[in-house]
């Protein structure tokens, strides 16, 4: 008997590692974008200061990384809490489609912003 | 209990049931029973074509605190989405050349009371997620196995570093 392909190793790859890189990364920016600099605690960077780190190839390249993991991480587990929470497993195909599917979709917007 | 030793309750295949479904097996086992006995005809209609089915507990992640704290760490995913949303709306206004207006808009109490939330959803990600790695990583070295701690420690340390690099360069950077 020849085993199905299945995607969900490589779905469980990407949530393991978008998990790390949030980790790592998202609370820092949270802390300075979202508190601190709106709260006037630190004051907010140049436009041309941030428009100089975006210029950077590295920083672009980073960013969508960052994203595209990220958002793909947030899909996984939003699939599954939501199929466990709403007791809406018995439709795990459109609900597996929409969450990757939005998570595709603000990928190709981050390529397309930072391209 | 899995809840509180696996990242999302299920690692080693998909779902297979998460708290709210358990009773489900238990009614099937109890229907495959009664194999013994005479069966009457009612017993039969019962057991045979729909099954017995347990009412599914709606307020399953309400039970225990396990299940509570499983459920609120499953649901930072929400707000690492919504960080995620922000942080490109902060890149789309520094490349339009319009970042005085995201500013504003950040500073709106509602904005930053959805943000503070985010850092708290974020924080707790973090932890929980950094602290996981020694489950899933085992180092040995000269058939020493590194303890958790350690994998744990530099995990976090690592996260510390992140921080101060990218904090760095956000408020200074090399002039």
């Amino acid at each position: 008997m020849r085993a199905r392909r299945s995607p969900e190793p490589y779905l469980w790859l990407l949530f393991s590692g978008g998990g790390v890189v949030a980790a790592l990364v998202l609370p820092v920016l949270v802390l300075l974008f979202g508190v601190l600099m709106p709260l006037g605690i630190v004051d907010w960077p140049a436009a041309d200061h941030l428009r100089g780190l975006l210029d950077h190839a590295l920083v672009r390249v980073a960013l969508v990384v960052v994203v595209v993991l990220c958002l793909f991480h947030a899909a996984h587990r939003i699939r599954h809490t939501s199929e466990e929470l709403l007791g809406i497993a018995r439709f795990d195909l459109p609900v597996a489609l929409l969450c990757y599917g939005a998570a595709i979709a603000g990928g190709v917007v981050a390529v397309r912003l930072l391209g | 209990m899995r809840a509180r030793d696996v990242p999302s309750g299920r690692v080693g295949g998909r779902v297979g049931g998460g708290p709210a479904e358990r009773g489900r097996g238990a009614g099937a086992g109890r229907n495959g029973g009664g194999g013994g006995g005479e069966v009457t005809p009612s017993a039969a209609v019962r057991t045979t074509s729909a099954g017995y089915r347990p009412r599914r507990d709606r307020l399953w992640f309400a039970r225990t605190r396990a299940y509570t704290l499983f459920v609120l760490r499953e649901l930072t995913s929400v707000f690492v989405a919504w960080s995620i949303v922000f942080l490109l709306m902060l890149v789309a206004a520094v490349l339009d050349g319009s970042l005085a207006g995201f500013a504003a808009l950040a500073a709106r109490p509602w904005m930053i009371a959805i943000n503070v939330v985010a850092l708290a959803a974020t924080v707790f990600h973090a932890v929980t997620f950094l602290n996981l790695a020694p489950k899933a990583t085992v180092v040995r070295l000269d058939g020493y196995r590194l303890p958790a701690w350690m994998i744990q420690g530099g995990n976090h340390s690592l996260w510390l570093v992140v921080s101060a690099v990218i904090a760095f360069f956000v408020l200074r950077g090399f002039q």
